[in-house]
């Protein structure tokens, strides 16, 4: 079987497979090495693909296609040379990746407060979500990437840009998974909240936030990879630093292998992203899947 | 504090043929510190009415009142205890979280909420449960917690929808003398809805007989067994059997017009 | 009874849009941005039939539609054989989905330039870099539509003497189907902003370029109005496949 993490495809809002609930049974300690080991035997078919990445870039030698091996110097000498009380990272890290991760912070942090405010406003008031609704949905399905020369128009060559595509690429998902999640909170759930007196804050607090949580935390994973390509296409298109403007400045100065190091630091942030909200994700939810309510 | 229903209805506008009616007219006075018990068959309205005398549905006609107020939503001083426990209790919360939120509602002090959490899971029989989650318990733990948060507020009246339909009979028995036990301690009116006619009979001071199409309430007896019951003691006696099958009688009876 | 429902949702919408143009009028109206780089809603939606009726704008639109489609039907051929083949080597499947969790949380608009470096800036490039980022989702639902087939199905058809490729076929297809539906639903979205990414970029056609150009030449107005004619064509795009996939998938509903 695969692994659960991988069910949720990239740019699912809420019809992605959900990973079925694990078996309850408690592994004895033969079982739960090989079950640690598992993930790490599974690596094999990927190790196998870089290698053929490796012999084919050295059977066919091009500037435009460098091996791996030599991407992996470059990349040492271009993010690792740091001090080692720096952890290794070189201010070339710092002034590159603090700026795209800047913005990805503050876009993500707009988008999750309006996206799940609107997203309970519209849940929980029909006149509201008859009006807004629909143009939700508009926005959910164009391609967001289409407003860049607006932004350019009207932010220019600032952050400002690179937020507000950020914010507006991920806003209406956000939105429209915790309308989902806030529309479909169980009526068992409210009337023993309603039988208790909870008043308005505290019900919203206590019980439809975290009760719509799972939903929640799944556009919010599924924006998060948004995002990414937002920053990376956004910095492509207008800024003056960022991992995104480091790609294009060397291939602009045909620094292929620098490009390629800097593309590489692009692929390994997507990859820890992907693990951290993973991670955080079961960690919050795992009474969703004790209950076995994510089976509904 | 007495519950007195007036004169209450529920219909729903529903089909073609005009509205249901989900409840008929029904009175009833229900006095302090009484347990009453409510049995008829599925469709009888024992559940709506129950849920009019909590404020969470709101009769067509008619009136609740608790003592002298009139019942326009969830009253101060009521709890409910649901069927379904395992979508009552907050699965995200902790044991000590799912009973304080109840203190929290009712704007108690947190001071005064720590002693509530332990007095409640003391009368309930849990120890050392504050940190697990539901979704760690069995069933009839489960309906003990629920059983905790509704009594941390100490409220005057107790009402209980089904609350047992769903454990098995051994833990049936021991969350029946439960209520009994925490009913005594904490001096409360129970209104105690159940399709079990022994249940009925084993628990009540009276037992509501209602039938169904419409719902209707059909025969209001006293249970003049004494007390304390006992499971085994009191289901022996020759007046246990014999309230049980006039109740039997009447709930199986064809169903008959209403007046 | 229902028409009245339509007729009060469609009412609801339609305020909902004016309220926001309103309140885009009003951003004009405080003058906090210059009439050249934020033009009001009026001369925008005034554009709207000119641009409809530009050659330019439709041949852009038209390219670029193009190019999703070859890129998603490429995408899908692909994702679904790779997917299929995982699934019938033992021992196949897990190792896959670790790889392609790794590469599908590559973003794809990072490979852009690498694309334009290898394939230049025609259609060849543009589809490439669609096809990595969508193949993924597709693989990946293949994978899990297979994973959840009835083992009796699969004992039925061996006990009628299926060949291996006529149990893939009659079998192991229809039941995947639905999930495959959803890989292609999501990966339909993602082409389209990949695609129109690639043109923001310096590829040579499409409607991205188009919008790009008019950005330079300074008209503000083409360029929101165009923006908004891509979302339309966006929700469209959105509506064909999930008409598609209910017309296809008719038993979705009985598993």
């Amino acid at each position: 079987m695969t692994s659960p993490t991988t069910r949720t495809a990239p740019d699912a809002p809420a019809t992605a497979p959900e990973p079925p609930p694990p078996t309850p049974s408690r592994p004895h300690l033969g079982q739960r090495a090989t079950s640690l080991l598992r993930p790490l035997l599974n690596l094999w078919l990927l190790a196998a693909l870089l290698v053929g990445w490796e012999i084919y870039a050295r059977a066919n030698p091009t500037i435009f296609f460098p091996p791996l091996s030599s991407i992996l110097r470059q990349f040492w000498a271009d993010w690792l040379s740091g001090p080692p009380t720096r952890a290794f990272l070189s201010d070339q890290f710092f002034t590159a990746v603090v700026p795209s991760m800047s913005r990805l912070t503050q876009a993500m942090i707009l988008a999750l407060v309006v996206g799940v405010a609107g997203g309970m406003l519209v849940a929980r008031n029909p006149v509201i979500r008859g009006m807004y609704s629909p143009m939700i949905r508009f926005w959910l399905a164009t391609p967001k990437v289409v407003l860049l020369p607006v932004a350019l128009q009207v932010f220019g060559v600032s952050d400002a840009l690179n937020i507000f595509v950020i914010f507006f690429g991920t806003v209406w998902l956000i939105m429209i998974n915790t309308a989902d999640g806030v529309a479909g909170v169980n009526a068992a759930w409210l009337r023993s909240a309603s039988s208790m007196r909870l008043s308005r804050w505290q019900l919203y607090r206590h019980v439809i936030l975290p009760a719509a949580a799972p939903q929640i935390m799944a556009g919010i994973r599924v924006s998060i990879g948004v995002g990414l390509i937002m920053v990376i296409v956004s910095e492509f298109y207008a800024t003056t630093a960022g991992v995104g403007y480091e790609v294009m400045r060397f291939q602009e100065t045909f620094g292929y292998l620098q490009m390629w190091s800097a593309f590489l630091l692009i692929a390994i942030i997507g990859l820890i992203l992907n693990l951290v909200t993973a991670g955080l994700e079961r960690r919050a939810l795992r009474w969703q899947r004790r209950t076995g309510l994510g089976a509904l | 504090m007495t519950l007195t229903i007036d004169n209450i209805t529920k219909s729903y506008p529903s089909t073609k043929a005009g509205p249901r009616l989900a409840l008929a007219p029904t009175s009833l006075t229900i006095g302090r510190n009484e347990f009453v018990c409510v049995v008829g068959p599925s469709g009888c309205g024992k559940s709506t009415m129950l849920m009019m005398m909590a404020g969470l549905l709101s009769p067509t006609d008619g009136q609740v009142r608790l003592g002298d107020t009139p019942v326009t939503g969830p009253p101060a001083g009521l709890s409910v205890v649901f069927q379904d426990y395992g979508r009552s209790l907050f699965p995200w919360m902790n044991i000590r979280r799912n009973l304080a939120i109840a203190g929290q509602a009712a704007g108690l002090p947190r001071a005064e909420i720590a002693v509530r959490v332990a007095e409640a899971l003391t009368a309930v029989g849990l120890h050392k449960v504050e940190h697990l989650y539901p979704w760690q318990m069995s069933g009839g733990m489960q309906q003990r917690v629920a059983i905790a948060r509704a009594l941390v507020v100490r409220p005057d009246v107790m009402l209980m929808d089904e609350p047992f339909a769903a454990v098995d009979a051994q833990t049936r028995a021991d969350l029946e003398d439960l209520v009994l036990k925490v009913r005594h301690d904490y001096q409360m009116t129970v209104v105690f809805v159940t399709h079990d006619i022994d249940e009925a009979v084993y628990l009540g001071d009276r037992v509501l007989v209602m039938q169904a199409n419409p719902g209707r309430l059909l025969r209001d007896l006293p249970i003049d067994l004494p007390r304390p019951r006992d499971q085994v003691g009191t289901k022996l006696e020759p007046r246990f059997a014999q309230l049980r099958s006039e109740i039997f009688r009447l709930v199986m009876r064809p169903v008959e017009p209403a007046a | 009874m229902e028409i009245g429902r339509r007729t009060r949702s469609a009412a609801l919408g339609i305020l909902g849009v004016i309220t926001v143009l309103l309140a885009w009028q009003l951003i004009r109206a405080t003058d906090t941005l210059p009439e050249n780089s934020l033009p009001g809603p009026l001369p925008v939606l005034g554009n709207l039939p000119d641009l409809i009726a530009s050659a330019e704008f439709r041949a852009g639109l038209v390219d670029t539609i193009r190019t999703w489609a070859i890129a998603l039907g490429l995408a899908t051929l692909v994702g679904v054989v790779i997917g299929a083949l995982s699934k019938a080597v033992p021992g196949l499947a897990s190792p896959t989905a670790v790889a392609v969790d790794a590469f599908r949380s590559v973003p794809s608009t990072a490979l852009i330039p690498i694309a334009i470096l290898l394939w230049g800036l025609g259609t060849e490039m543009k589809v490439a870099v669609a096809i990595y980022a969508i193949v993924w989702p597709i693989l990946i639902n293949t994978i899990y539509g297979l994973s959840g087939i009835e083992p009796t199905r699969i004992d039925a058809a061996r006990s009628m003497r299926f060949s291996w490729l006529r149990t893939q076929m009659y079998v192991a297809l229809p039941t995947a189907l639905p999930s495959i539906f959803t890989g292609i639903r999501i990966a339909s979205g993602a082409a389209l902003v990949v695609v129109i990414s690639t043109e923001l970029l310096g590829a040579l056609s499409g409607v991205g370029t188009v919008l790009v150009a008019y950005q330079r030449a300074g008209h503000a107005d083409y360029v929101i109005a165009g923006t908004l004619l891509v979302g339309v064509v966006g929700v469209f795009v959105y509506g064909a496949i999930t008409w598609l996939e209910n017309r296809i998938v008719r038993w979705k509903s009985v598993d």
